[in-house]
C-alpha cells in the first residue's frame, strides 16, 4: 500500500509540473523528471511483477509501455526522446559488463561449439524465413506486388534484420538476474558473433539493394571499408578504452562508479560520432578490463553494483516507452507469424548445430531461448532501410517495430526461463541466508528506564554480515549472551532484526555452563587458539572440553537444520568455534551447501598432530563445500595436513580436496576493513573536536606520537613492542618528554591463566619504561589506557599519531593495521607492523619488523620517527590503495558468491579469481 | 592514567578492534556517531580542491582546451539540477541538526549574510553599468544575483577555526539565500510578482509530494540496493521538478530536505548516507561544469574584482554585526571572507534555469569566488586553520 501511495504520489507529481512547467519544455529539461519519474515508478512495479512471479524486467518493460507515449503519455515523446540520449549510455554500460564476464580462456575452450552453432542457427533461421517470406509475400504489407530482382532485394533485406538478435537484451538480462554459468556465456558469445555477421550480410544486402533500386552509392572497396571500421574501429577503441580503465583502477583507483560511467559516455558518445559501433566496442572494453587487468579486488565490483542497477532499470523502461503499440495494431498478425516461425527456426537451428559441433543436444537444449529478443540493432537497421527507401522500407520499418515489440516482451520471459531450467538464475539471486557465529549480531539489554533495546554489534565482520543479512534475508544462529534476549524471543527462540527495519531472523542458542565454559574458555580459546598461533603458549587440550565442543557444535549443526528451508539455501559459518557444524548438518541435510571462514592462522601439520582429535577436525572442515582461510600460507598448511593425516586427494592446482568421494574447494580470501565507513569518519568535520578530546584526556603534548591498539592477548607482541620503545628512549634520551606512545590494551579472556599473566607482565613493563624514561613536568613516555574507544575515538587517534605499531608474534590478519592506513586520507603517518602478521602480506609498504628481534624493531621505530614526509606520503598512498582495493563487504560477498559458483560455474574460474586475490 | 572496569571478555574474538567495538555498542550506539547529526554540506571539499576543481573545468571548457564543449556539456545538463538539490537537501539537514532554540544565531547568519548582498548588489549596480555594456534592467538582475551568491560563506572554513557558534552561524547563512535566490528566479521567470509567487508555491508542494513519496518508499524499504535506487529516483524527481519548472533546484531539495528532516527515521539516514556516497562526484560536477561554462573577458574580470572587493567590505561590515548579535562570535568577521562552493552552485543553478543572460552571473561567481579563496587565503595566519 506503501509503494502504490508513493507511485500516486510520483505520478500526482509529474502531472502537476507538466501542468505548471512549460508544454515544451526547452533541451533537456526534462530528462531528469524522467529518469527520476522511471527509476521510482519501474522498481516498484518491477517489485510487484517479482511478487506475482515474473521477472523483474518484465516490470520495467510493462511500466515503459504503459506510462510512455503510445499508452498513458505520462512520460511524453519529447521526454522519452530524452531517455534515449541516456539510454545510449545505459547500452554501452550493459554492453561493458557483458564483457566483463566474458573469459578468454574459457571461451577459447568453446569457440569452435559457439561458431558451429552460430553458423548453424543462422544458416537455418534465415533460409526457412526466406523460403516462407518469398512464398507468403502476398500477404506481407511490403510492396505485395514486387517481383524479380526486387523482391529478392527486400527479401533478403528483411531477412537479416528480422534474424537480429539483441546484445544488449541478453547482457541486460543476465545482469539483471545475476545468471552465471554455461548458457549464459554461450548465449552472449552467440548472438554477439551472429550480429557481427548479420552486420556484415545487412551492409551487402544494401548495397544489393542500392544497386536494384537505384543508381547505387559507394559500392565494393567503400563498403568492405566502412565495414572494417564499423568493426575495427570499434574494437580498437574499445581496447584502447579498456586499457586505459585498467590501469585507472591499478593507479588511481578513486570514484570509480564516476570514472566508469564517464568512460561509457565516452564509448557511446565516440562511437556514435566517428559512425562505428558502441556497443561493440563496449563489449571489447569490457572484454580487456576483465581479461588483461590484473584483478583489482572490490573497486570496479562495488562501481559495477553500484552503477548497474538504476542503468538496468532505465534501459528497460526506455525500451518500453519505445516500443509501437500502434504497429502492432496495424501489421499484427503478419508480425506474430513471423515471430512465431523464427522462434520455431532459431530452436531448429540451435539443435542441428548442436549435431553439427558433436556437442550433446541436452547441453545446448535451451539456447534458443536467449536468441528471441531483439532491440536496437534491429531497430537500426529497420530506420537505415526507411531512410533510404522511403516507400517499401518504411513498410519493413513498421513490420520489424511490430516484431520487436513481440520479441523484447517475450524474448526476456523466455531467456529467463532457459536460465531458470539451466539453474543458473539462482546463480546470484538472493536466497535467503543462513548465518552462523558464536557471537550474536545484536545484544538485548536494559536501559537505564527499564526498556529492553537492541545494541548492535558494530565491528567490520559483524557489519558486512548484518548488511548482507538484511539484503538478502534468512537467519542468523548465534549464542544469545545479552541479559535481557530471552525476553524477546518468540517460542522458537527468534527475533526478527535490525529492531528498526526487521529484514531478518536472528535465532538464540542458549549455551548453559559449565559447558559453555568447556566449549569456548576451555577447547576453543585454551586449545585451538594457541595451537594455531606460534607462540610459545602450550595448548591445553581437555577430554571434558573436547566432548561439550562436540556437544555445542552439533546443537548448532541442529539449529542449522531447523532453518534450512531450501536444499541450496547458503550456510555460513564463523570460525574455529564452529569446525564440527559442517559434520553435524551434513548427517541431518547431506545436500546442505556450507562455506567456513577460519579467521585465525592455520598450523603447519606438524603442530597440528599436539591436537589430539586433529583428524576429526580436519575431517570435520572438509564437510563444507567452501572452506576459506586468510592466507595462502594457511591454505597450504591445511591442504599439506588434509593430505597427511586423512590420505585426502588434494589438487593443489584447482583448490580442490577430495574425501571419500565428497569434495571441497579451499581458498584463501583476505579479510578486509569497512573502508568506505572509515572514510566518512575521516572527513567528519567533527574530528577536531575529538581529536582535542583525546589529546587532553591522555595528555597528548609530545611531538611525537605513537599508538598501539590491541587486545590483551600474548599473541599481540606487546612486551616485545615495549622493549624495542624502551631501545628507542635509551639510545636517544632527547626524545625522552618528546614522544609519547598510547597503548590501548582492552583485558580480554582475564579468566585463562595466560591472558591474566601476560596483563600483568604489561602493566609491570609499562611501569618499568615510564620509571626509567620519564621526563619531569612532560606527559609520560608511555601511557596506557585499558578502556575501548568508539570507532570514531579511534580513527580520531590515528589520524593524531605519527606512527602506529602492530607487532603481533602472530596474527591471522589484523585489521588495526588496516584500520588505520583506511583512516590516513591525508597520506601520512608511519605503520610498523609484523612481518608475522597477515595483514603484512599485503601492506608491503609498511615498516615491517621482526617483533623477535628488538635491535631491529627499534631501528624500524626511529626511521618511523625520522621519515621525510614525502616517502611517508608515497608509502601510505600505496598502502591506501591497498586497503580500498579489499572491503569488508567484497570479503563476505567473495565468499558466498563463491560458494554459489560451485554449482554454476566451471570450479577452475572461481578459483582463479580467488588466487588472483590471494596474497 | 586510571584503569576503567572493562566487561567480561568478548566471547568469540579474534580482531581486538572488533572487540572493543562491540563493547562499545553494548554500552551506547550513540557514541559510535558523535557527530553524524551534523554532517557539513559545505565541507565536502576543500576550499582549495574548489578552486583547484573550477580551474580544471575551465581549463576543460570552451574557453579553454574544448574537450568539455557544448555538445558535452549538455549531456551533463541533466545531472547539474540533480546535483543542486542534493546539495540544497544537505543544506536542510545542517541547518536542521543546529539548534533552532538559538534564534539570535539564525538573526545573527541572515543579518550578515543580508549585510553582504545588499552591499555587493548595490556596488554592483553603481560600478557594473560602468565596466561592461548593459541595460538598467540586466544591471538590476545582474546586482541581485550577484548579490545572492555573495552572501553565502565556506563552512568548512569557520568550523576548522572553532567548531562552535561560528561555525553555526555560517551554516545558517545558506538558508536565506536559497530562499530569496529561488523567488528571484521565479520573479525572473514570470516578470511579475503574484504569478512568481504563486509558481514558488506551486513548487514547493511538488517538492514536499516527491519528499513524501520518497519518505514512504525509504521509511520501510528493506534492502540498501533499494534504498540506494529510491534515494537517486527522489533526487533526480526533485531536480528534474525545478529543472522543468526554470527554478532553483536547491530551494526543492531545501523544501524536501526540511521534510525529511522533519520526519526523521530511516528515510532520513538512507537520504544522508546515500549522499555521503554522492556528495564529492556531485559537488566535483557542478564545480566542473561552473568552471567550463566560465567566459573569460578582461571586462568579465574586471566585474569579479569589483565583486571579490565589495564581498570582502560586505562580509566584514556582516561580520562585525552578526558578532554584535551573537556574543558567542566575537571574531567571526574575518572567518567570513572563504566564499565556499553554494555561490557558485546558486550562479549555475541560475544560468540552468534562466538560459544565457545568465552567464555572466555565472563567469562573475565563478572569478569571484576563486578570487575570494585567494584573499581568505592570504589573510594573516592563524585565522583559518
Amino acid at each position: 500500500v506503501r509503494r502504490l501511495a508513493a507511485l500516486a504520489l510520483a505520478v500526482a507529481a509529474v502531472l502537476w509540473v507538466r501542468r505548471a512547467g512549460a508544454t515544451d519544455p526547452v533541451g533537456s529539461a526534462g530528462t531528469a523528471l524522467a529518469l527520476g519519474f522511471t527509476l521510482l515508478g519501474a522498481w516498484i512495479v518491477g517489485d510487484a511483477a517479482r511478487r506475482v512471479r515474473l521477472p523483474r524486467l518484465t516490470g520495467y518493460l510493462l511500466f515503459g509501455v504503459l506510462v510512455g507515449p503510445y499508452l498513458g503519455n505520462v512520460i511524453t515523446e519529447a521526454m522519452a526522446a530524452q531517455l534515449q540520449v541516456v539510454t545510449g549510455i545505459a547500452t554501452t554500460l550493459i554492453a561493458l559488463i557483458a564483457g566483463l564476464t566474458l573469459n578468454i580462456e574459457r571461451l577459447s575452450r568453446q569457440l569452435r561449439t559457439i561458431a558451429r552453432l552460430t553458423a548453424a542457427t543462422l544458416t537455418l533461421t534465415m533460409l526457412g524465413l526466406g523460403i516462407a517470406a518469398w512464398l507468403a509475400w502476398p500477404w506481407l504489407p511490403i510492396e505485395p506486388d514486387a517481383t524479380g530482382i526486387s523482391k529478392l532485394a527486400m527479401v533478403i533485406l528483411l531477412i537479416v534484420i528480422t534474424v537480429s538478435f539483441s546484445p544488449t537484451m541478453t547482457a541486460a538480462v543476465t545482469t539483471e538476474t545475476g545468471a552465471r554459468g554455461r548458457l549464459s556465456e554461450l548465449v552472449l558469445a552467440m548472438v554477439v558473433l551472429a550480429d557481427l555477421v548479420l552486420l556484415v550480410l545487412f551492409s551487402l544486402g544494401m548495397e544489393f539493394a542500392r544497386s536494384t533500386f537505384g543508381p547505387g552509392s559507394d559500392a565494393g572497396v567503400g563498403v568492405l571499408a566502412r565495414m572494417a571500421w564499423e568493426i575495427g574501429g570499434a574494437v580498437a577503441f574499445g581496447v584502447l578504452i579498456g586499457a586505459l580503465f585498467a590501469l585507472y583502477l591499478r593507479y588511481v583507483g578513486r570514484e570509480v562508479t564516476l570514472v566508469l560511467i564517464g568512460a561509457c559516455t565516452l564509448l557511446s558518445r565516440v562511437g556514435t560520432t566517428q559512425q562505428f559501433e558502441p556497443l561493440l566496442a563496449a563489449l571489447a572494453a569490457g572484454l580487456v578490463i576483465e581479461n588483461l587487468s590484473i584483478a583489482q579486488g572490490d573497486a570496479l565490483k562495488t562501481a559495477v553494483q553500484r552503477g548497474a542497477s538504476p542503468v538496468l532499470v532505465i534501459f528497460f523502461v526506455s525500451v518500453g516507452t519505445s516500443l509501437r503499440v500502434d504497429a502492432l495494431g496495424a501489421v499484427g498478425t503478419a508480425a506474430l507469424a513471423l515471430a512465431v516461425l523464427r522462434i520455431a527456426l532459431i530452436r531448429i537451428g540451435t539443435a542441428v548445430g548442436a549435431r553439427a559441433a558433436h556437442v550433446e543436444p541436452r547441453r545446448v537444449r535451451y539456447v534458443w531461448t536467449g536468441l528471441v529478443s531483439q532491440a536496437g540493432i534491429t531497430l537500426g537497421f529497420a530506420s537505415v532501410v526507411a531512410l533510404e527507401f522511403p516507400g517499401w522500407g518504411t513498410q519493413v520499418q513498421t513490420l520489424l517495430a511490430a516484431l520487436v515489440l513481440i520479441h523484447e516482451v517475450t524474448g526476456p520471459l523466455f531467456f529467463r526461463y532457459g536460465l531458470l531450467r539451466e539453474g543458473e538464475l539462482g546463480a546470484k539471486q538472493a536466497r535467503p541466508l543462513v548465518v552462523v557465529s558464536n557471537r550474536e549480531p545484536y545484544l538485548h539489554s536494559e536501559n537505564g528506564r527499564g526498556e529492553i533495546v537492541a545494541r548492535p554489534a558494530t565491528g567490520g565482520v559483524a557489519v558486512a554480515l548484518d548488511a548482507l543479512m538484511r539484503e538478502r534475508a534468512g537467519v542468523w544462529i548465534a549464542h544469545g549472551a545479552g541479559p535481557a534476549d530471552r525476553r524477546v524471543v518468540d517460542a522458537a527462540d527468534k527475533v526478527a532484526v535490525p529492531p528498526e527495519n526487521p529484514s531478518y531472523q536472528l535465532r538464540r542458542l542458549w549455551l548453559e555452563e559449565p559447558t559453555f565454559s568447556a566449549y569456548y574458555n576451555g577447547f576453543a580459546n585454551e586449545g585451538l587458539w594457541p595451537l594455531c598461533h606460534l607462540v610459545d603458549v602450550r595448548p591445553q587440550f581437555r577430554a571434558s572440553d573436547w566432548e561439550a565442543y562436540k556437544d555445542i557444535n552439533e546443537r548448532f549443526a541442529a539449529a542449522v537444520a531447523d532453518e534450512i528451508t531450501a536444499p541450496d539455501t547458503p550456510v555460513f559459518i564463523q570460525d574455529y568455534h564452529l569446525a564440527l557444524v559442517a559434520p553435524g548438518l551434513r548427517r541431518r541435510r547431506p545436500t546442505a551447501r556450507t562455506a567456513l571462514f577460519w579467521h585465525i592462522p592455520w598450523p603447519y601439520p606438524d603442530r597440528l598432530r599436539i591436537c589430539p582429535w586433529h583428524r576429526e577436525i580436519l575431517a570435520g572442515l572438509l564437510a563444507n563445500d567452501l572452506l576459506a582461510f586468510q592466507l595462502e600460507r594457511d591454505r597450504r598448511n591445511f591442504l599439506l595436513a588434509v593430505e597427511e593425516e586423512l590420505g585426502a586427494q588434494v589438487e593443489f592446482e584447482s583448490s580442490r580436496v577430495v574425501l571419500a568421494g565428497r569434495s571441497s574447494t579451499v581458498v584463501s580470501v583476505p579479510i578486509g576493513v569497512d573502508y568506505d565507513r572509515i572514510q566518512e569518519m575521516a572527513a567528519d568535520p567533527g574530528l577536531p573536536l575529538e581529536q582535542a578530546r583525546l589529546r587532553q584526556l591522555f595528555g597528548l603534548d609530545a611531538e611525537v606520537i605513537g599508538i598501539g591498539v590491541d587486545r590483551l592477548d600474548y599473541t599481540k607482541g606487546i612486551p616485545e613492542r615495549l622493549a624495542a620503545l624502551d631501545e628507542v628512549l635509551t639510545r636517544r634520551p632527547e626524545l625522552r618528554g618528546r614522544l609519547t606512545f598510547v597503548q590501548i590494551g582492552v583485558p580480554s579472556r582475564s579468566e585463562v591463566g595466560s591472558y591474566a599473566a601476560i596483563e600483568a607482565e604489561i602493566g609491570g613493563r609499562i611501569a618499568d619504561v615510564n620509571a626509567r624514561h620519564r621526563v619531569p613536568g612532560r606527559p609520560s613516555p608511555i601511557v596506557y589506557y585499558q578502556a575501548p574507544l568508539t570507532i570514531t575515538s579511534l580513527v580520531a587517534l590515528y589520524r593524531l599519531a605519527n606512527f602506529c605499531i602492530v607487532s603481533s608474534l602472530h596474527d591471522g590478519m589484523n585489521l588495526v593495521a588496516k584500520e588505520f592506513v583506511a583512516a590516513r586520507d591525508d597520506n601520512d603517518g608511519v605503520l610498523v607492523l609484523s612481518a608475522l602478521a597477515g595483514a603484512a602480506q599485503e601492506l608491503r609498504d609498511a615498516l615491517i619488523i621482526n617483533p623477535y628481534d628488538v635491535v631491529g624493531f627499534a631501528d624500524a621505530l626511529e626511521m618511523a620517527i625520522d621519515m621525510p614526509a614525502a616517502e611517508r606520503r608515497a608509502r601510505m598512498h600505496a598502502m591506501r590503495r591497498t586497503v580500498a582495493g579489499r572491503n569488508v563487504f567484497g570479503w563476505a560477498s567473495d565468499i558466498l558468491e563463491g560458494l554459489e559458483s560451485l554449482w554454476t560455474k566451471p570450479l577452475h574460474y572461481s578459483v582463479r579469481r580467488w588466487e588472483e586475490m590471494s596474497v | 592514567m586510571t584503569v576503567p572496569v572493562v566487561e567480561d571478555a568478548d566471547p568469540g574474538a579474534y580482531d581486538p578492534l572488533d572487540l572493543q567495538l562491540d563493547r562499545v555498542a553494548s554500552q551506547t550506539t550513540d557514541d559510535a556517531h558523535p557527530s553524524a547529526e551534523r554532517p557539513a554540506a559545505r565541507a565536502w571539499s576543500s576550499d582549495v580542491q574548489a578552486v583547484v576543481l573550477l580551474l580544471v573545468g575551465a581549463a576543460l571548457g570552451g574557453d579553454g582546451l574544448a574537450i568539455l564543449g557544448e555538445s558535452t556539456l549538455s549531456l551533463l545538463d541533466p545531472v547539474v539540477p540533480v546535483a543542486l538539490a542534493a546539495l540544497g537537501v544537505l543544506v536542510a539537514f545542517e541547518v536542521g541538526a543546529a539548534p533552532w532554540s538559538r534564534g539570535r544565531i539564525l538573526a545573527a547568519a541572515s543579518i550578515q549574510g543580508l549585510i553582504a548582498a545588499t552591499v555587493v548588489t548595490a556596488g554592483t549596480l553603481v560600478i557594473a553599468p560602468l565596466l561592461i555594456e548593459t541595460t538598467l534592467a540586466s544591471a538590476w538582475v545582474l546586482a541581485i544575483a550577484l548579490g545572492v551568491c555573495a552572501s553565502t560563506s565556506s563552512a568548512l572554513a569557520a568550523s576548522a577555526a572553532s567548531g562552535s557558534s561560528i561555525a553555526r552561524v555560517v551554516d545558517m547563512d545558506a538558508v536565506l539565500p536559497i530562499i530569496v535566490g529561488g523567488l528571484a528566479m521565479a520573479a525572473l521567470r514570470e516578470q511579475t510578482v503574484v504569478p512568481a509567487l504563486v509558481l514558488s508555491a506551486q513548487m514547493a508542494g511538488i517538492a514536499l509530494t516527491v519528499a513524501a513519496a520518497g519518505w514512504l518508499l525509504l521509511a520501510r524499504s528493506g534492502s540498501e540496493t533499494e534504498q540506494r535506487i529510491f534515494t537517486a529516483a527522489t533526487l533526480l524527481l526533485l531536480g528534474g521538478v525545478a529543472d522543468y519548472l526554470s527554478l532553483s533546484a536547491l530551494l526543492a531539495g531545501l523544501v524536501a530536505g526540511t521534510f525529511w528532516h522533519m520526519t526523521g527515521g530511516a528515510a532520513r539516514e538512507s537520504i544522508r548516507r546515500d549522499l555521503t556516497h554522492l556528495r564529492h562526484p556531485l559537488v566535483a560536477l557542478i564545480l566542473v561544469v561552473a568552471g567550463a561554462r566560465t567566459e573569460f573577458t578582461p571586462e568579465l574580470a574586471g566585474v569579479a574584482v569589483v565583486y571579490v572587493v565589495l564581498r570582502a567590505v560586505g562580509k566584514l561590515a556582516g561580520g562585525i554585526a552578526a558578532a554584535a548579535m551573537d556574543r558567542a562570535s566575537p571574531d567571526i568577521a574575518p572567518r567570513l571572507l572563504a566564499p565556499g562552493i553554494l555561490g557558485v552552485a546558486f550562479a549555475l543553478n541560475s544560468a540552468r534555469a534562466l538560459g544565457p543572460e545568465m552567464a555572466i552571473v555565472l563567469s562573475v561567481a565563478v572569478l569571484g569566488t576563486i578570487g575570494s579563496q585567494l584573499l581568505a587565503g592570504a589573510r594573516p595566519s592563524g585565522d583559518v586553520t
